[in-house]
């Protein structure tokens, strides 16, 4: 692949991994990889902005952390949605759909 | 709220949370060589500076900062003890000279004053320049609506001619609560007293310094009641000031005849 990372629009990698929390719990990594399978191979989370990233989401309240125990029986810390987590996804994207409409609306005029 | 509440759990427990996030990320880093090696894409970035953009969230770095400022002063000091001894000594001798010239000048200027460091002094600016002096009644409206201050004192000097020989003399008026607010204390008779000298219809009166007293008025016990003539007006002698020393004041000015006839007050001071 020629660009095999492309750029994640800024302002969209929370919305991203709540999105992704949404169905259940999951680790870091798993997070970083579910992004990645999805866009098919286009986005990519680098750990320096990931982490980063879910921090503030548990400073805000929006996810919650819990260490447990992998298959391979290594401890591995994963974060789940809470209630103010869900309501942030849908006030983002509700806005990035927002924003989204305005863009297209400017290319479709050009 | 919430948030604030959050961030102090995170100061209050950060090395486990530090802790947590180092085996996280250590885990991450694990996983994504495992992907490399079967021929995935992976970026090692530096895990120390990693974890600190993380931290940085929390928003305490400004105290991580601050504390190695202050160790980093602290090495620095102790490590070169002829330097500090000397920038102690300098801040010390230059602090405690300014502190000791100002309480010395305070105490010259009002010797008495209870309480020097409460005192303001209040001038007029206007756009056509400044004077040391302020009208009656603009002094009253003052006294009477200023919330800031404790008081409002005035005082102001002048010469006057005093007796029946019509000698010139430097009087000093001062509201009647004067001597409440700035001290004093007399050795005969009694000081101004708000309650009686600034009721309506009371009687203009004065006070003497010891050296007039003795000198004009045949002696410090006879000067007490006696009736005195300053600028034509009779005044009653009602004590006799320690010492011989009068306040700094203003400038003698047009104002001080209207405020003496409002104040009902004097005090005599040395014949010019």
């Amino acid at each position: 692949m020629p660009d095999a990372k492309a750029e994640l629009v800024p302002g969209t990698l929370i919305m991203l991994i709540l999105r992704v929390l949404e169905p259940g719990a999951m680790h870091g990594y798993a997070i970083a990889q579910r992004i990645r399978q999805l866009s098919g191979d286009a986005l990519r989370v680098e750990e320096g902005s990931l982490y980063p990233a879910l921090q503030k989401m548990l400073l805000k309240g929006w996810v919650r952390a819990d260490w447990g125990i992998s298959d391979t029986g290594r401890r591995v810390r994963s974060y789940r949605l809470t209630a103010a987590g869900r309501k942030q996804l849908q006030a983002e994207l509700a806005e990035y759909k927002h924003v989204n409409q305005a863009i297209q609306a400017v290319l479709k005029l050009a | 709220m919430m948030e604030l509440l959050r961030r102090i759990w995170y100061l209050l427990n950060r090395r486990r949370f530090e802790r947590d996030m180092a085996d996280e990320m250590a885990y991450h880093r694990e996983l994504s060589s495992q992907m490399t090696s079967a021929g995935g894409f992976s970026n090692f970035g530096s895990a120390l500076r990693l974890r600190e953009d993380a931290r940085e969230i929390w928003g305490w770095t400004w105290l991580d900062r601050l504390w190695q400022d202050l160790a980093y002063g602290w090495r620095v000091l102790r490590n070169s003890p002829g330097f500090t001894l000397t920038a102690m000594l300098i801040l010390a001798v230059g602090i405690g000279m300014t502190l000791t010239a100002f309480r010395l000048s305070l105490r010259m200027s009002l010797p008495s004053a209870p309480h020097p460091d409460t005192l303001v002094h209040v001038e007029p600016y206007s756009p056509a320049g400044h004077s040391s002096t302020i009208a009656w009644p603009a002094l009253q409206f003052f006294a009477a609506h200023a919330r800031s201050f404790h008081s409002v004192v005035a005082e102001t000097h002048a010469s006057a001619i005093f007796g029946e020989a019509n000698e010139r003399v430097r009087v000093e008026f001062v509201t009647a609560n004067y001597f409440t607010e700035m001290g004093g204390r007399a050795v005969r008779g009694r000081l101004l007293v708000p309650a009686i000298d600034e009721a309506p219809g009371a009687d203009a009166v004065a006070l003497l310094n010891q050296h007039f007293g003795e000198r004009r008025l045949g002696g410090e016990a006879s000067a007490i009641g006696q009736t005195v003539r300053v600028n034509g007006m009779a005044v009653r002698v009602i004590g006799i000031l320690e010492g011989d020393a009068i306040p700094p004041s203003g400038c003698p000015s047009r104002n001080s005849l209207t405020l003496c006839k409002a104040a009902r007050c004097f005090r005599i001071g040395m014949g010019a």
